[in-house]
């Protein structure tokens, strides 16, 4: 205790620690004042693009056509009556029926954006898809709207679902729009900061910290608990913003909203709801034992090679190395890469099933997540052991 | 308490033999010293000690427990504490955290740290962090962690270093105290004066080796000490040259009528003399400055 106490001051007490956190929490606040991370998804369209469309689509119905753009006037005028509804229930505040209007509009689109059979198609999914310098704009849109659509069905069965949570801005919604978003990636790469020079620091006071009378093994589980109490402290810092700016706009929300789940059985494609009450959990979990293992993994190579560079290298590798061997359409000529780790960082999109879409499988699964990251924590706590145990091992050369 | 050093050996790729066949026993309510000029393998005494160095042969011996399994180093490492090095303290801590963190991490119950911090006379400076201190001040701070720990064997390397002639003697009188105690207390310092003060034994090393070991405790040859520059005026007997300027002359090597004829003529001839044991200085002269 008395040595973790002491670890745990001087990592709070260091300098790039502080900077760290202090970039982080700034960049966050900066994130909700400029770019909401809990704007209303691409999805569902804002009263004003939605009139927008649905009278350039009435226009369009009602305007004189030929043979090549005829065939298109029956679904165009179903779609513009889908859209009034859902104009006319927004106007009425009757939430139930904007639901109920909005899955006519997500299965419509669904049925008939991209179809390549439709070469002069008016529909189109949210454009910001095509403007965002992604590999496949059609698959990603057509996910988004197979997962936004197995979301809201449980809301039509309300009587008066809240419109927060329709277009997914309560609190615990942004919690997982936010971890999807790339906020787990930041809080991997500040535990990999933290964790990266949490040895070779020790360099500096080698009289001191080579003759402490604590086994290396005590020093460096004591140090890694220190990563995880004051990434902890951090967390519920970064989680006490996010609260004070989205719960008295949107409240906190409900946790059996529903996410949905992607998965692949054969051909066939399962959507399954899951509630945040068992997602968000989850993402938790497999974030902090993707946490131990960066802060172990570290820990290792700087007890292994003295210097923080390879912890970083190798760390950097795990966290952005996937482009390395994965390119999403092709991923399936290649079955064993759903098993790489670097397939795992990001816990959110496991948990989603965005990695099942991606790699066009369903053995992605937070269980699949369990097992691979479990196997490597398993192989670095072996190594761990044996290094932190031979007769002359020490913490610093 | 017994520390034994048992045929202990040591060489570097560009130095061979810094520690060459040296074998100690050193125990418990004594205060050793051993003195050698820089960079002759003092400090790499302590670090074997400490098992901070492996040597290539030998072994350090505590109460009959080796460096063995890492379980054994660590019960050895609870009972020895090494002065730190100033340049390793913690910037932004203060002096009082330092003495805790050793207090705590030997687990000493016994000794406060109020206590060290008034023997120590730290009181208007222990709470503000060490950047802000000066040599003195950490040298100070680094001896009183030492006491914080308070392990039975200290290991003090150089720790007299920049005290002004106050603490020198606050240092000294605590380590008097640490020895009754029953401390073992293993010193490297070149304050040769101050070190015969305090020191039960003191070992001379060279190319490795001890070369001279002076038992405190045991009655020390006397010596006539003479300037050389009164060399002309001495009369001819077998004076020893050394290079500190002192010509030296055994007692116990003259005659008692000589000694005493010897005497009255130097008084009579107002020269200046002393008769005593050799100072460390002296022997520190002696075995060191002739190689230059």
């Amino acid at each position: 205790m008395r040595y973790f106490r002491f670890q745990l001051h001087q990592l709070l007490t260091n300098r790039k620690n502080l900077a760290v956190i202090g970039i982080a929490l700034v960049a966050l606040l900066c994130q909700f004042i400029f770019f909401p991370p809990n704007k209303a998804p691409a999805e569902l369209p804002t009263r004003n693009a939605l009139t927008r469309d649905r009278d350039k689509n009435v226009a369009f119905v009602n305007e004189p056509h030929g043979t090549l753009t005829a065939k298109w006037v029956p679904a165009t005028r179903e779609f513009a009556n889908i859209e009034t509804r859902m104009l006319n229930a927004q106007k009425q505040q009757h939430t139930q029926a904007y639901v109920k209007a909005t899955l006519h509009y997500l299965a419509f689109l669904g049925q008939n954006a991209a179809n390549p059979d439709a070469q002069s198609s008016p529909f189109h999914y949210p454009l910001s898809y095509y403007f965002e310098n992604r590999q496949y704009p059609d698959a990603d849109a057509a996910f988004a709207n197979a997962t936004m659509y197995r979301s809201l069905e449980p809301l039509a069965k309300q009587a008066h679902p809240d419109t927060a949570t329709i277009k997914q801005q309560t609190f615990w919604q942004t919690l997982f729009r936010g971890a999807a978003g790339g906020w787990l990636t930041a809080l991997l790469i500040i535990t990999i900061l933290f964790a990266n020079d949490l040895l070779t620091s020790e360099q500096r006071h080698r009289s001191i910290a080579r003759l402490l009378p604590i086994s290396p093994w005590h020093a460096v589980n004591a140090k890694t608990f220190t990563v995880f109490t004051a990434l902890s402290g951090f967390l519920v810092a970064a989680v006490a913003i996010i609260a004070t700016f989205v719960i008295p706009q949107h409240g906190l929300g409900s946790l059996s909203a529903a996410i949905a789940y992607y998965a692949k059985d054969g051909m066939s494609i399962k959507l399954d709801p899951l509630a945040l009450g068992i997602a968000l959990p989850t993402i938790l979990g497999l974030t902090f034992s993707l946490m131990w293992l960066f802060i172990r993994l570290n820990l290792l190579c700087q007890l292994l090679f003295h210097n923080e560079l390879v912890g970083l290298v190798v760390s950097a590798f795990l966290l952005f190395g996937e482009p390395l061997y994965f390119m999403h359409g092709i991923a399936f000529s290649v079955p064993q890469t759903a098993y790489y780790l670097p397939g795992y960082m990001n816990p959110a999109a496991i948990v989603s099933g965005l990695q099942n879409f991606r790699y066009d499988t369903s053995r992605m699964s937070p269980l699949a997540a369990v097992v691979v990251i479990g196997s490597v924590i398993l192989m670095l706590e072996l190594v761990l052991f044996i290094v932190t145990h031979r007769r002359r091992a020490a913490i610093i050369k | 308490m017994e520390l034994q050093l048992q045929s202990l050996a040591l060489s570097f790729k560009n130095k061979p033999h810094v520690i060459d066949n040296i074998s100690l026993t050193m125990s418990s309510g004594s205060i050793v010293g051993i003195v050698a000029p820089n960079g002759t393998g003092k400090t790499t005494l302590l670090r074997l000690i400490l098992n901070d160095l492996k040597p290539q042969s030998g072994k350090v011996v505590l109460d009959g427990q080796t460096y063995g399994s890492q379980k054994q180093s660590l019960a050895m490492h609870r009972q020895m504490c090494l002065f730190p090095v100033q340049d390793d303290l913690y910037p932004d801590l203060s002096g009082k955290a330092h003495l805790d963190y050793y207090a705590r991490l030997w687990r000493n119950r016994k000794k406060s740290v109020k206590q060290i911090i008034t023997a120590l006379d730290m009181h208007d400076y222990v709470n503000q962090p060490v950047r802000t201190y000066s040599m003195g001040m950490k040298q100070r701070l680094c001896f009183g962690m030492v006491m914080a720990a308070n392990t039975p064997i200290m290991l003090l390397d150089e720790f007299m270093n920049g005290l002004d002639t106050i603490n020198v003697a606050r240092m000294s009188r605590i380590l008097r105290g640490l020895r009754a105690e029953g401390k073992l207390i293993i010193t490297v310092s070149h304050l040769l004066n101050n070190l015969q003060g305090y020191a039960d034994l003191i070992y001379f090393m060279r190319d490795g080796k001890i070369i001279k070991t002076i038992d405190q405790h045991e009655q020390q040859p006397l010596y006539i000490q003479v300037a050389a520059d009164n060399a002309n005026r001495l009369p001819r007997m077998p004076w020893q040259h050394y290079p500190n300027g002192l010509l030296v002359l055994p007692v116990n090597e003259l005659p008692g009528q000589h000694f005493n004829q010897l005497l009255l003529g130097l008084a009579a001839h107002h020269i200046a003399f002393k008769l005593a044991p050799l100072d460390l200085d002296t022997y520190f002269n002696e075995f060191y400055e002739a190689e230059r």
